[in-house]
């Protein structure tokens, strides 16, 4: 290879062939252009007619330039240039490529199929034998394994082939991959690293430079992959740890928690600070989407380390407490929902309510307490919803031991109950026999202080022991349940306070229950049966269809297993039960690739990559040959007075050049950009703005009503208003605007935290939003809408409102009105509680349901699009009135109300 | 269809050329009264009708022929009869040889198309004066009037047309007109004898040498090899300027050959040029015409 500067030549030999191009110039100058042909009609007196001279048949210097130009070139691309040409290899023999494929490789494999590439070309120039050796254990879980000395033609096709894995790398068998190598002579190694440490990292770096040469390539410490834990189960809010290598670098990873289907639920970013190698993330999402959770990403970034898998164990239901009065409520030792209360908490929703409250709301578990007594018509409908799928929690207690119910019971009972404890016992209070392997409890670790002193008995029968889940040390039931329909009923043999046992003061009251509640959607339990792989990561983190080579995990063993070839991360079960396996957890804390022995060459992947010049050469000499050959036809007359054919020629010549691959950068346009423009087309004229609620009809007719709205104001007011813009709550800036239209519908947007603080932003920044619930009705507070707007106004932290005020500055600010009608009249007007020190006295937040945009909306022929109810165009009018006012008031303040003062003023004036 | 396009273009173009011109016959008439004042002149009656005599009625007549005014003088009733006019007739040819499918530039008409106006023009001013017309060596007898102009404008602008670069003989009337367009460039004795032929029996004519200004002037340069549009010859010239001097002379040569045969069958012979109007050579050859039928 021949070196000038960046540019160097692959065979330079060839550039020899300058030597000729004199020779060249001479031939080309001394042979004629064949002569110009022409049609004549008077050839016969041209016949004999001898020119007495030659035309001095040279060819044109400026043509002969072009011409050597062009073979010049030509030799020069045949001598294949390089720009930034990579480092020579060392040595004879076949150059060994060293590819991890782990997870960690999948980032930016993009990158390294690059840097593949490069290396084989490189070898393919220097005639190289190739061997390919991956570092991961294959799909079918054989080791790494080097390939025969392949042209390097052949090894591209192979390269091709690999792709990441969703599991670490396997150094350790590579290197005793490589040491069973027989080596021709010194090879030169390239090892293209996943840039992460690991047990053997160094020694197979050493065993490479030992054969030879070693170069090494590796990502930029920042540019590692990073790893996301699956949060603990348990708690409240989804708390999830982000791990990297650590780096004194402030780096951000955007998590994106994905639903079942595919929905984003949420988005959070999650910042680490310099020098940190982990991060923490909330996400409090409400319980329904929680439990639509299924994975939870990092965004941009495609490795199987970076995603984690959610299943039944992270859903939190909604748990249903049957009370009986309001004053049931109130926290105390001594009430049985209490324990309850508390004990459900980490892990489900808790809801108190009567039966039909509670089974209205859907909630998976309904729990009765003793205390509690069921009508006739409850009974019927908690045993119809048991049957439908529902499961109901019953507790012993009192009222149950004295009753004579056959109904809302699994197992007959005696009648009154047993004491184990008493002044007149002298037994002592029962402890608990271990979990059958059948119980749902199995597993759980019974507490030695747990002890019951009182129960209720069931009736010995046939079936009693299939119905116990759990017992006590004598054999009693403790927890017995009856499959009805599709659901469950469970009772608890003694009471959910401490009255009767204190099981309910022991963790393993919260494990119960936590297991019944998982009963509840249909997970039955830590079945026999292995957990068979459903949907696997590959090592982008996809989901696909689990390869050959996966096997099933043994249900047992499943909180144990770890992820390998033979069990990638994924989902296992069914489609009903599945179950997680991340990858994350298995993985060792992440360190970069260091210590590599001396002499080693290491480079990024990200740096000045060679350039193949031949191409682009080889498409300037085409387009000189093309240019060369159309002036040849023009000397001989061929392209006579055809301005449509030098069209053609030139046609050809850019066709040539188009269809020539030239690596030429993009040129990018130097203009503002959108979000600039955004800016300028937002505040060089007053914009009203609506939220976009992504239903188009909802945000066509917003917009059909800010745009009547505007009509009306520049009709009437001094205000200008432009048309108006919808607004992406998640993107756009929003300062620019004084007033936003938020239409609530039933399905509000999931906002993040960051979206939160900018709508906070610009509501301290003296904006103004109008929720507007959109039906009829009133603010009664029912209505889908109503509990979307209550979700909304609580994200937002919006503070308390009242009913408007009838001698507010609304009601006067351009017209005097008495009530703010819309498309729906009656309907009450809330604003935010003034106060004097926020927002200068001007309410940020008015909230209303007549559906004014409705009102104002208008076709293109100025024709109202909705009717008004009740009607009448006085309606519509007072609904632009009110519009007009609330303009006057977003944008004057409380200008008007100081008006109001006026003739006081101008009486004290007058004294 | 790009024939019928061409076709009707080219006649389009011939009658709006012609249309510059007054009829040839009144024209005639004009430049007769100019040129022989007082001969002529006390017979004319009414508009374009020569009175000739007035002759008893016999039976047989027309009664509308009868002159009322003239019986209402005698006793005898008289029919009118009117001079017979008896137009001469007028043979066009044009050359329909391959040479003279030739342009030297895209803004140029061929020389093929030149002559076919031409002759489309001069037979649109006959065909308006009145005058009888027809294509030499179609086997047309003349004839005036509009459908006369449309056999004939059929006739020229027709495809398959024999190609002939000399006129061919035909017996013709012996104050018949002949007028020919062509390139004239065939060689000479074949012309001549085509010429003296037809004029042997007193038919009066005209020759119009149709050319490209660049078979005028060569304007060519530099090695050119030319080949002929007809023949397989062909003729590699070294250097075009330095024969341009003989090959103009040449021309002028043959040009000199065609005037002296003009001369000898007294008729008449001019040059046109493609990128000369051709309203140019129409005026010349209208006054041409016009003294020939009135002198």
């Amino acid at each position: 290879m021949l070196k000038f500067g960046p540019i160097a030549f692959a065979t330079p030999w060839i550039l020899l062939a300058l030597v000729v191009l004199p020779a060249l110039w001479w031939l080309l100058r001394v042979t004629p252009p064949s002569p110009r042909q022409i049609r004549f009609p008077a050839v016969r007196m041209l016949l004999g007619l001898e020119s007495p001279e030659e035309t001095p048949s040279r060819t044109p210097l400026w043509l002969v330039i072009l011409r050597l130009t062009a073979a010049a070139l030509l030799i020069i691309a045949l001598a294949h240039p390089l720009l930034n040409p990579g480092a020579d290899l060392t040595g004879n023999g076949p150059m060994i490529v060293v590819v991890d494929d782990g997870w960690a490789a999948a980032r930016d494999w993009p990158a390294r199929q690059r840097a593949i590439d490069q290396v084989l070309d490189q070898a393919d120039r220097n005639g190289r034998a190739v061997i390919v050796l991956t570092t991961a254990v294959n799909e079918q879980g054989r080791p790494p394994a080097a390939s025969n000395a392949l042209q390097p033609a052949a090894a591209r096709s192979l390269v091709e082939a690999i792709s990441p894995k969703p599991w670490p790398t396997d150094r350790a068998a590579a290197i005793k991959a490589i040491q069973d190598l027989e080596l021709s002579g010194p090879a030169a190694a390239v090892w293209l690293s996943d840039g992460l440490d690991g047990p053997d990292a160094v020694s197979l770096a050493e065993l490479l430079q030992r054969l030879g040469s070693l170069r090494v390539v590796r990502p930029d410490a920042a540019a590692l992959p990073r790893l996301v834990l699956p949060p603990p189960a348990d708690e409240r809010a989804l708390n999830v740890i982000v791990r990297r290598v650590e780096v004194d670098v402030e780096a951000v990873a955007d998590l994106r928690a994905i639903a079942v289907d595919g929905r984003l639920l949420a988005r959070e970013s999650a910042v680490f600070p310099a020098g940190a190698a982990k991060t923490n993330v909330t996400f409090s999402l409400p319980v329904e989407l929680r439990n639509e959770l299924a994975r939870i990403e990092i965004e941009g970034e495609a490795t199987a380390g970076a995603v984690v898998l959610l299943d039944e164990r992270w859903r939190r239901r909604p748990i249903g407490l049957l009370t009986s009065s309001a004053l049931d409520r109130g926290p105390s030792l001594l009430n049985e929902l209490y324990f309850i209360d508390r004990a459900v908490a980490p892990f489900g929703e808790v809801r108190q309510g009567d039966v039909s409250s509670l089974l209205d709301g859907g909630n998976a578990v309904t729990i009765i307490p003793d205390g509690h007594s069921l009508g006739a018509t409850d009974r019927t409908r908690l045993d119809s919803w048991i049957r439908n799928g529902g499961l109901a929690l019953r507790f012993a207690g009192p009222n149950l031991a004295q009753s004579s119910e056959r109904d809302l019971i699994p197992v007959a009972l005696r009648r009154g109950g047993r004491a184990l404890e008493g002044s007149m016992q002298w037994t002592t209070p029962a402890r608990l026999a271990p979990f059958g392997r059948a119980s749902p409890f199995f597993g759980l670790v019974i507490p030695a202080d747990v002890t019951v002193s009182r129960q209720v008995l069931a009736e010995p029968t046939l079936d009693l022991g299939q119905k116990t889940w759990a017992k006590l040390a004598d054999g009693t039931p403790l927890v017995t349940a009856e499959r009805r329909g599709d659901g469950w009923l469970v009772l608890v043999h003694t009471t959910s306070n401490t009255d009767w046992s204190n099981l309910a003061l022991s963790g393993l009251f919260v494990e119960m229950l936590q297991r019944i509640a998982r009963m509840s959607r249909g997970v039955a339990g830590e079945g026999e049966l292995p957990l068979s792989p459903l949907e696997l990561l590959d090592g982008f983190g996809r989901l696909a269809l689990p390869p050959a080579a996966a096997r099933p995990i043994a249900a047992q063993e499943f909180a144990l297993a770890i992820v390998s070839p033979q069990t990638p991360p994924g989902f296992y079960g069914t489609e009903e039960t599945r179950r997680a396996l991340n990858l994350a957890p298995n993985l060792a804390t992440l360190s970069p690739l260091d210590g590599l022995p001396i002499g080693v060459v290491v480079d990024g992947y990200e740096e000045a990559s060679e350039v193949d010049l031949k191409p682009s050469i080889l498409a300037i000499v085409l387009t000189l040959l093309l240019a060369d050959a159309m002036i040849a036809l023009a000397m001989r007359g061929l392209v006579p007075h055809g301005l449509l054919r030098w069209r053609e020629g030139m046609a050809a010549i850019i066709a040539a050049v188009m269809l020539t691959t030239l690596p030429v950068s993009e040129a990018r346009a130097q203009s503002i950009s959108k979000s600039e423009q955004v800016g300028l087309d937002s505040t060089l004229s007053t914009h009203l703005a609506y939220v976009l609620t992504g239903n188009r009809s909802v945000d066509e007719t917003s917009r059909a009503g800010l745009e009547g709205l505007s009509l009306t104001l520049n009709l009437r007011t001094a205000i200008e208003a432009a048309p108006p813009i919808g607004v992406d709550l998640e993107f756009d800036e929003l300062a620019f605007f004084p007033l936003l239209y938020w239409p609530v519908t039933a399905r509000p947007p999931t906002l993040s935290t960051e979206t939160v603080n900018r709508i906070g932003r610009f509501l301290d920044g003296g904006g103004t939003i109008l929720f507007d619930t959109r039906h009829q009705g009133g603010s009664s507070g029912l209505g889908p809408s109503s509990r979307a707007l209550r979700n909304l106004a609580r994200r937002l932290g919006v503070p308390q409102l009242t009913p408007i005020p009838a001698d507010h500055v609304l009601t006067k600010s351009f017209y005097l009105l008495q009530d703010f009608p819309g498309r729906w009249a009656g309907g009450r007007v809330w604003i935010e509680i003034p106060g004097e020190n926020i927002n200068d006295g001007v309410a940020r937040i008015i909230v209303g349901s007549n559906d004014w945009a409705s009102a104002w909306a208008l076709d293109r022929t100025g024709q109202p699009l909705f009717p008004v109810v009740p009607g009448g165009e006085r309606q519509r009018e007072m609904a632009f009135r009110f519009g007009v006012n609330l303009m006057m008031y977003t944008l004057t303040g409380n200008y008007k109300s100081d008006q109001v003062h006026v003739p006081a003023i101008l009486e004290r004036l007058g004294q | 269809m790009a024939a019928t396009v061409h076709y009707l273009k080219t006649r389009q173009r011939a009658e709006q050329v012609a249309s510059t011109l007054p009829p040839l016959l009144i024209a005639a008439d004009r430049v007769a009264a100019t040129v022989a004042q007082g001969v002529h002149g006390r017979r004319r009656v009414g508009q374009g009708e020569t009175f000739w005599q007035f002759r008893r009625y016999q039976p047989g007549d027309s009664a509308s022929a009868i002159d009322w005014r003239q019986s209402g003088k005698s006793q005898a009733v008289f029919i009118r009869e009117t001079e017979w006019e008896a137009a001469q007739s007028v043979w066009l040819w044009h050359d329909t040889s391959p040479s003279m499918d030739y342009r030297s530039s895209e803004q140029l008409p061929t020389k093929a198309d030149r002559a076919a106006l031409l002759l489309l023009a001069t037979a649109s001013i006959m065909m308006r004066g009145g005058e009888r017309f027809t294509l030499l060596g179609a086997g047309l007898p003349p004839a005036s009037g509009k459908s006369a102009f449309n056999r004939l404008a059929n006739v020229v602008l027709a495809d398959d047309k024999a190609a002939e670069s000399a006129p061919p003989y035909e017996q013709l009337p012996r104050n018949a007109q002949v007028i020919l367009f062509g390139d004239l460039l065939a060689p000479l004795p074949l012309l001549g004898s085509a010429i003296m032929e037809i004029a042997a029996h007193g038919v009066a004519g005209q020759m119009i040498q149709v050319l490209d200004p660049a078979e005028e002037t060569l304007p060519f340069r530099g090695r050119v090899q030319f080949s002929d549009l007809e023949s397989d010859l062909d003729t590699l010239i070294g250097r075009v300027e330095s024969v341009r001097e003989g090959y103009m002379h040449r021309l002028e040569e043959q040009r000199a050959g065609l005037r002296n045969i003009a001369q000898r069958a007294g008729w008449g012979f001019h040059v046109h040029h493609t990128n000369s109007p051709p309203e140019t050579m129409l005026l010349t050859l209208y006054t041409v015409l016009a003294q020939v039928v009135r002198g």
